[in-house]
């Protein structure tokens, strides 16, 4: 069998293993990444599709967090920023997600009156910056500690569910809390679209992996993460065709808890981890992409509905960006939730109430709009990896097999910038305790 | 030729982007092969939950297309 060695294997480029292999491979570690498909990014880019650019998962980006990355392994991709991104449209206006006085206004206007008003956002800066709320109370047991006004309940669900996928019920109070607090804490506050969709950011990690000697191979499923007495000392994977050994201090995988679990063998894990892995849950989606000849909507913001069924999160990405839809037409993408972000679902119902959704909210929607996509994401290939507040540590029970990814972020933390931030983390750790060997 | 399994198949619609013909794979939700199908095995490669496998064609079934 062909041997190759490395400092580092990383099984999976998702954004999580190639901001790993990135940031080691900058550090002077060697690198080999192994991507099981036939392109690059796996949740994190963009194909192509009859001229419109349709990213596989992360359509939004967050410059304290990816563009900084890439500045720091020296590679950029082009973003254009949108300040508020986010807003949330209530009652036929939109009001800034980003900033206090967005969500005083928004907590007023929903509210029956002052006192409540006060109430309800009392309790929300005490929880972000005194006492978060305990994992074992959902955030619909706590805001019902304040109010039970139906309006602000849907305002609450719509926030809660367009960031964490989860409704109400579902998601501890404290995950919500501490986002905000993360967010505040890491000063994240540029947002918006890498202009030619989510996938140039894995792009331009990918260049910078290989500008740095390591190697990025696509189509190379991994077979086995190899473990010789409870240390991981690299993985056999498949490249074209013949099985390869690759030999590393080290491995990271980015390749889900799961497929982590048959690479590597139950026999080298623990019962507990087991369980902790087949007890996870993952976070669904459905993500509409709609085309037409004139801009369904105006403006490049992303509007939050707190009165629609389904679905949640609107935006025209084609307005101002001329790279996303083909010449002289425009392109309207959704992200909806199901009622429940527990199984079994019924996407075909979901579906048409995203549907009746977009029709209420754009005037002329049917007659003006032609749906170019319906995609949905779960189990496997989900929205989220995991629950907020419910996902695996960074390492796993075996010596050196380290887990990245948005299942291995630490509470606050959700999407893409979870899983760079488990990165981030998984490659730290890596560095306080390997060198990187001497190039033969 | 290819076959996709509902069962596995999230709705995703990787499948259908790297598709190089047009209309060969259609649908939301549930993904449908039409006879347009050219074997490139694309979208074989590019399904992240493996939900699409390649099936031999029976010979005579071969020799009847040709």
């Amino acid at each position: 069998m062909q041997q190759y060695k490395c400092d580092v294997a990383i099984i999976g480029s998702g954004i999580g293993g190639l901001a790993a292999g990135a940031l080691l491979s900058n550090a002077g570690y060697r690198v080999i990444v192994a991507e099981k498909l036939n392109f690059f990014g796996g949740r994190c880019a963009t194909h192509d599709f009859q001229g419109y650019k349709i990213d596989t998962g992360v359509s939004l980006v967050v410059d304290e967090v990816h563009g900084v990355l890439c500045r720091e392994v020296g590679v950029d991709f082009e973003f254009r920023a949108v300040d508020p991104l986010l807003v949330v449209h209530y009652k036929g206006k939109d009001y800034p997600f980003n900033s206090a006085e967005g969500m005083v206004a928004l907590i007023s206007e929903a509210s029956r009156d002052d006192a409540e008003m006060g109430r309800v956002f009392g309790a929300m800066m005490n929880a972000v910056t005194w006492a978060e709320p305990s994992n074992s109370m959902s955030f619909l047991d706590w805001i019902l500690q304040y109010t039970d006004n139906p309006d602000l309940l849907a305002v609450f669900q719509c926030l809660v569910t367009s960031i964490f996928g989860l409704r109400l019920g579902e998601i501890p109070a404290g995950a919500y809390f501490r986002m905000v607090a993360e967010t505040e804490k890491a000063d994240l506050k540029t947002s918006g679209f890498p202009v030619h969709g989510g996938g140039s950011v894995s792009d331009a990690l990918v260049k910078a992996i290989r500008a740095h000697g390591g190697e990025v191979w696509r189509s190379t499923p991994a077979a086995r993460i190899n473990v010789d007495n409870g240390k991981a000392t690299g993985a056999v994977v498949t490249r074209r065709g013949k099985e390869v050994e690759i030999q590393a201090q080290a491995v990271i995988s980015n390749a889900g808890p799961r497929q982590t679990v048959e690479l590597v063998g139950k026999e080298n894990l623990s019962a507990g981890y087991l369980k902790e892995v087949e007890d996870l849950k993952s976070v669904p989606i459905i993500r509409v992409s709609a085309t037409s000849d004139e801009p369904l909507m105006e403006g490049s913001q992303v509007r939050l509905l707190t009165e629609a069924r389904r679905m949640l999160l609107v935006w025209t990405p084609s307005n101002n960006n001329p790279h996303i839809a083909p010449e002289g037409k425009h392109l309207l993408a959704g992200f909806a939730f199901p009622a429940s972000a527990y199984p079994p679902f019924d996407f075909e119902d979901d579906i048409k109430l995203c549907l009746q959704d977009l029709a209420d909210f754009i005037p002329g929607f049917e007659d003006r709009a032609e749906i170019l996509r319906v995609d949905t994401f779960h189990g496997d290939w989900p929205e989220y990896g995991t629950h907020s507040g419910y996902g695996m540590p960074l390492k796993t029970p075996v010596e050196g097999l380290y887990l990245v990814g948005d299942t291995s972020a630490p509470l606050g933390w959700f999407g893409s910038p979870a899983s760079v931030t488990s990165a981030r983390m998984a490659t730290a750790d890596v560095m306080g305790r390997y060198q990187p060997c001497p190039v033969e | 030729m290819i076959e996709i399994s509902d069962e596995k198949c999230v709705g995703c619609g990787i499948c259908v982007c790297l598709c190089p013909v047009d209309d060969c794979l259609t649908g939301f939700n549930e993904i449908q092969v039409a006879e347009t199908c050219i074997d490139c095995f694309k979208c074989v490669h590019g399904c992240p939950v493996n939900a699409i496998s390649v099936v031999p064609v029976a010979m005579g079934n071969a020799s009847a297309a040709i």
